[in-house]
């Protein structure tokens, strides 16, 4: 009996243990599979901490700051900015973390996470404001009668495109945004406000513009053709785009220079930048042109304007051929004004298809508050200005009523989201592109 | 006599020893198939996570347009857009929960499928998924419904959670006579792709 004993314990103890083993083995197992997903989502988070780090310092600069590492959280980030890839004007933020931590095999936990940035292109906005007021003022530096007010986007106004200000938007009732807004502040609501994002919003967002002295001397650089008014009389000038041609006169009335020539002869490149002049523009473009005016000192402190003397369209419509050539970045170091013609009414439709930018005014119309009602200006492209242009004035009603001006329509074009118009201005602020995470 | 009593009382101290040994090894081995089901069932939920982390960290990627990123938006049911293999062109990608499996004793276990472009979906029931659930949130983290096509340029975080379980019933802990089935639970209550929110 005691030996048949001892043999049920020793079996029972052989037992125990191998079963014992076997609930061991699959605790370090378990523990294991832990630790493995422990390990990669601890070294994720390094590189993806890093990357936001890396992410945080480029933002804000002209340029991709020097390379760095640093230790956290159990291991270690290296973040490095790789310039101009893919393409000019970008740069390749690259986070690899390595964990101090092994798997079985001795092989440390390593993730990256890439980041691509680019400059902001201001081509692609449909609205962009420094700030969300009034600011016109006339050719001879008189302020408008509405100079100050706040420009309140309220039921009915739609933005089609990216919008963005450097402020606050103003919103009351429903107004629609297609696609995504952006802003420096949070919105200021009216009490009946709900506006609709629909491709959501984010503020806390600055987007720089450059200072006017950098705008010029990259334009300058760039221009094919260079016209200084000091140079010639303190005359304007106007060039009328006439398919591939370009008639240039100076003064824009004619008496004077009056020259008509292919665009490419004028200006290899496609960029015309006047100086201590205003611009006169309309007609019918082709190809890929940016037209610049800059003010002066002295007599050309108020010169640098853009007049749009009626419509300025491209050769092969964006609107309907997305894979148009022709594109216009008409840039003003000033204004750039919708000339006035009273001989428009409610009926009239001015087209623009371009991408217009004002350094230090708003793109307006010329005495828009004492004008006739004169139809709509549709503006295929966008608009980057210091302040918020108006075109006419309404009363909300209901019914909306038409007093002076015109009715705006702007309309993105999808185009600008990847590319612009020849040397149009871009901001010192990097955007992100895409964001790679393994 | 007392030889009879000897061997009477040693057989029941043996009988008792069997019957101890007997009952110690039901329970050994009810621990060590609930030890190794549990293995199964965590192996499988983190194999799982990486998967779908993998996959949704990546939504947008070389999207063009981020508003259109996603296609599909139900309450188990995904499609979203992006350069999988960064490749240059984009992807469209699928994760689903398909109807309950019935060959299986654990009646709510399903095949979570993967789809890739064109390619059937893919996906095991071996991994014991019983609940795969999405939910979906705006900017300002307000809800946003299953199927609402015409917000879906809004969704700006997704919300994961994930049950996995085993097939079969185990003992839970010790106790023989309470059994139930292995499981282990995943939620990201916040998960986005960085590609969403680029700006705009």
């Amino acid at each position: 009996m005691g030996k048949s004993t001892i043999v049920y314990v020793i079996g029972l103890t052989l037992l125990v243990g191998i079963a014992l083993t076997n609930i061991g083995q699959n605790s370090v197992k378990t523990v294991d599979a832990y630790m493995g997903y422990y390990s990669t989502t601890q070294v994720h988070n390094i590189a993806v901490s890093g990357a936001n780090v890396g992410t945080n310092y480029l933002l804000n600069r002209g340029s991709a700051p020097p390379n760095f590492g640093v230790t956290f959280f159990g291991g270690r980030d290296s973040i490095s900015y790789i310039p101009d890839l893919p393409q000019p004007l970008w740069v390749t933020l690259r986070s690899v973390a390595v964990t101090n931590m092994s798997d079985q095999n001795g092989i440390q936990y390593r993730d990256t996470v890439e980041g691509v940035f680019k400059h902001v292109q201001f081509a692609k906005f449909s609205w962009f404001t420094e700030s969300e007021i009034n600011g016109y003022i006339d050719k001879n530096g008189n302020k408008g009668p509405y100079y100050g007010y706040a420009d309140w986007k309220i039921t009915g106004d739609s933005v089609w495109g990216p919008a963005h200000t450097n402020n606050h938007f103003n919103f009351d009732g429903t107004p629609y945004f297609h696609d995504k807004i952006t802003g420096s502040l949070a919105a200021v609501l009216g009490p009946t406000a709900n506006p609709v994002y629909n491709g959501g919003f984010q503020w806390g967002i600055q987007k720089k513009r450059p200072n006017t002295s950098a705008l010029e001397a990259r334009l300058t650089a760039a221009a094919g053709w260079y016209y200084d008014g000091n140079a010639n009389g303190g005359k304007d000038v106007a060039l009328t785009f006439i398919n591939d041609n370009v008639r240039v006169q100076s003064p824009p009335g004619g008496g004077g220079m009056d020259t008509t020539m292919p665009i490419t002869t004028l200006a290899p490149g496609g960029v015309m930048v006047v100086k201590n002049a205003d611009l006169r523009i309309k007609g019918v473009y082709s190809g890929s042109l940016t037209v610049a005016a800059f003010s002066g000192t002295g007599a050309a402190v108020n010169k640098g304007n853009v007049w749009i003397d009626g419509s300025v369209t491209a050769k092969i419509n964006p609107v309907n051929n997305p894979s148009s050539p022709d594109m216009l970045g008409i840039v003003a170091g000033r204004m750039a004004y919708i000339t006035q013609d009273n001989t428009r009414n409610a009926s009239s439709q001015l087209n623009i298809q371009a991408a217009v930018y004002c350094q230090n005014g708003e793109l307006t119309a010329e005495n828009f508050w004492n004008i006739p009602v004169s139809g709509s200006v549709n503006l295929f492209g966008g608009v980057t200005q210091i302040s918020a242009g108006s075109l006419g004035v309404f009363n909300p009603g209901p019914p909306l009523q038409f007093l002076n001006g015109f009715s705006y329509r702007i309309h993105n074009d999808a185009r600008f989201d990847s590319l612009q118009p020849p040397s149009y201005p871009y901001s010192d602020s990097y955007e992100l592109v895409s964001w790679w995470e393994d | 006599m007392s030889v009879m009593l000897d061997i009477i009382g040693s057989v029941i101290i043996a009988g008792y020893v069997i019957l101890m040994g007997l009952q110690l090894n039901g329970s050994i081995m009810g621990t060590a198939t609930s030890s190794v089901t549990n293995l199964n069932v965590q192996e499988s939920m983190s194999e799982l996570v990486r998967n779908l982390e993998y996959d949704f960290r990546k939504i947008g990627y070389h999207v063009a347009d981020p508003k259109m990123c996603i296609a599909l938006a139900d309450t188990s049911h995904i499609k979203f857009y992006a350069d999988m293999d960064r490749d240059g062109s984009v992807d469209s990608v699928e994760w689903f929960a398909g109807a309950p499996l019935t060959t299986l004793p654990n009646p709510a276990i399903r095949v979570l499928y993967r789809k890739l472009n064109q390619e059937d979906a893919g996906g095991a029931a071996g991994l014991g998924v019983t609940q795969f659930k999405l939910r979906y949130f705006d900017a300002h983290g307000t809800e946003i419904p299953p199927l609402s096509t015409s917000l879906y340029s809004q969704i700006w975080t997704i919300e994961v959670s994930l049950r996995v379980e085993s097939p079969y019933q185990v003992q839970a802990a010790v106790n023989t006579e309470n059994s139930e089935y292995a499981a282990a639970y995943w939620r990201q209550t916040r998960l986005a792709s960085r590609n969403i929110k680029r700006h705009g």
